[in-house]
């Protein structure tokens, strides 16, 4: 289904044209945008975060009531897991949930507890040579065995997984194609953690530095040999979701954790296997670079060029970034969430006037919060984020006060 | 360079090998425990001083906890950590606000701070901020140490600094935040004394907090 709809009167693009237009490092109409929004939308349309990932309609809603009074935005930034168990085949961790383990109106929140053992390099490297373009699949299983106590390992992992996983998958492809009927793309169609990182969290961190330190050769074959399943996953299921885009999250591999010797040789390599695979099949990469990323991004470079958006949330130097990687790489980011919270209107909005006119330069730059929208960022804050891209996002044309071009729309249920 | 030195260096280098080999060289002829211990935190100091200057990163000050604890293993780690209030440098309260279920923040402050030389009352996650008073008064502690890793933990912040000026104990506590959501602006609106953008600046405002820098 192609898409026709505008977004603004000034608009010259759709909103997928536009956010080609950035990855392909071209200069587009205007500057688009694409907000992570998640728990904030609980907060703003007045249900518990319980509700919003519990009951779908009410999710739908809330997200609407985001677009319409806060928006619109241009690419629709999805993560709502259907099932908190879901969550667990991105990011292998335990969880206490809202509603389950937390009140109702609390966030989502990961432990740092062994799911993996050491021991387990060994397996997985073992588990992949057998299961190849599968291996994905083998090691999440075991992952959200040991991550929930209700769920088996093996067949029973399997069969309770793969359900709610499909289940999950056809909620989230209605939900694209009507965004796409509204005007609105998709940033990407599936979401995994890279290996490396993975391996990270089901290890916990100070366990998984010490195995970096004392069988550093294991863990990197180890994320190497994953990369087949990995890159199989993200294959299938962006061809599902009718995008051709992924976003790889990488939570561990930034200077907070690493030194850039230990991302060079440990991360990076599985990490441009991924990349480079992706790409070679048509699938752009959205990097989700949380921490700061500063002494990495030289290597980045290496990364195929015009395909990738690197995604900061705060930490790292985004001014920085678009001298170093800006002729390589589409840029987003990155309002920080504090700011968002506690700030003015007025600091918000010079500060998104920045990010356009700096890193927004010659194009290649998508607007975004840092990472997620808080769930008690001030509206009005949210509101001159997202409109700051009318306000001085325009490349070539004047700006002027407009409103968003009206038109009913329903979403699927 | 006499094996004290050594040992210092290799401690900052963070060559486990050499470190352990020195330490049971020292112990064999002799050497106290304790100076053994002490000569490692000023090879941690070294770490820590890397950390600040990122030469060293979060993993290198994980590392330099691991070889501690293996030289520790060595002495007996029990004696690590059963100084006597003349050899402390001070107690410091620490633990995660209420709604905050995180830890990895502060068990790497608390780890560089107890190699540091001050004993840690780690009251855990989620702590309300009566807790923290209690904590602080309790133990005696000068300086309280809060690690948020969610905004949501904005207004428990503030209330906690609240807490501790209504029972006029700011001026002998300070309070100093930390974490993934902490910024100048958030230290602003909850009132506290500092934030520490790494565990290394947590271990530097502790030290100012304490007179022992």
């Amino acid at each position: 289904m192609k898409m026709t709809k505008r977004l603004f009167e000034n608009d010259t693009m759709t909103a997928e044209e536009r956010l080609q237009a950035v990855i392909n490092l071209q200069v587009p109409d205007r500057v688009p945008s694409s907000p992570f929004i998640y728990y904030f939308a609980a907060k703003y349309a007045g249900i518990t975060v319980h509700e919003l990932w519990s009951e779908r309609k009410r999710y739908l809603a809330a997200i609407d009531k985001c677009f319409d009074e806060l928006g619109p935005w241009d690419a629709y930034y999805p993560v709502n897991p259907r099932y908190p168990e879901i969550y667990t085949l991105i990011m292998p961790m335990k969880a206490r949930w809202p509603g389950i383990d937390l009140p109702p109106d609390s966030i989502c929140q990961l432990l740092e507890t062994e799911v993996m053992k050491a021991e387990d390099y060994a397996w997985v490297s073992e588990m992949a040579g057998k299961w190849g373009r599968l291996s994905y699949v083998g090691f999440f299983l075991r992952m959200i065995a040991r991550a929930w106590d209700h769920i088996d390992e093996g067949f029973g992992a399997f069969t309770y997984a793969v359900p709610r996983m499909v289940h999950h998958l056809a909620g989230w492809r209605l939900e694209f194609d009507s965004w796409r009927r509204r005007g609105v793309t998709t940033l990407y169609g599936f979401l995994p953690e890279v290996a490396f990182d993975s391996f990270s969290l089901a290890r916990g961190l100070m366990p998984f530095v010490k195995d970096c330190r004392v069988r550093p050769e294991e863990v990197a074959r180890a994320a190497e040999d994953l990369t087949e399943g990995y890159y199989f996953i993200t294959r299938v299921i962006c061809a599902l979701m009718g995008i051709p885009r992924a976003q790889l999250f990488l939570h561990r591999s930034s200077n907070d954790f690493l030194s850039p010797k230990m991302f060079n040789e440990l991360a990076f390599p599985s990490l441009k296997s991924l990349v480079d695979r992706l790409v070679a099949a048509g699938i752009q990469v959205v990097l989700h670079c949380d921490g700061n990323w500063d002494l990495n991004l030289e290597k980045l470079r290496e990364l195929p060029a015009g395909n990738c958006i690197v995604e900061f949330d705060g930490p790292s130097n985004i001014f920085l970034a678009k001298e170093v990687i800006g002729d390589r790489m589409c840029i987003m980011g990155d309002v920080p969430p504090d700011m968002l919270c506690l700030a003015s209107v007025s600091e918000v909005d010079e500060y998104c006037h920045r990010l356009i006119e700096e890193v927004g330069k010659g194009g290649g730059y998508i607007m975004a919060s840092g990472c997620e929208v808080p769930p008690n960022a001030r509206p009005e804050n949210v509101r001159a984020m997202l409109g700051s891209v009318t306000k001085y996002g325009y490349y070539g044309t004047k700006p002027r006060e407009q409103s968003p071009i009206p038109e009913p729309h329903t979403m699927p249920t | 360079m006499d094996l004290p030195e050594r040992l210092v260096k290799a401690m900052g280098d963070l060559d486990e090998d050499q470190v352990l080999e020195l330490a049971g060289s020292m112990l064999a002829s002799g050497a106290e425990p304790l100076e053994i211990i002490e000569l490692c935190r000023e090879g941690f100091k070294i770490v820590g001083d890397r950390y600040e200057r990122r030469e060293y990163f979060l993993s290198g000050l994980i590392i330099s906890d691991d070889i501690f604890g293996n030289v520790m293993g060595l002495l007996d780690r029990s004696q690590c950590f059963k100084l006597d209030d003349s050899q402390k440098l001070g107690k410091v309260v620490l633990g995660a606000p209420l709604g905050d279920v995180h830890d990895i923040g502060k068990e790497i402050v608390s780890m560089l701070l107890r190699c540091s030389g001050f004993e840690v009352v780690d009251l855990g996650v989620n702590v309300r901020p009566s807790e923290f008073l209690e904590g602080a008064v309790d133990s005696g502690a000068g300086v309280v140490g809060i690690s948020a890793l969610i905004t949501m933990a904005y207004e428990p912040l503030r209330e906690t600094v609240a807490a501790f000026e209504r029972e006029g104990l700011r001026q002998r506590v300070k309070i100093m935040l930390g974490g993934g959501a902490v910024s100048q602006r958030v230290c602003d609106y909850a009132g506290a004394d500092a934030w520490s953008r790494d565990a290394s600046d947590a271990v530097k405002f502790t030290r100012q907090f304490s007179g022992k820098e």
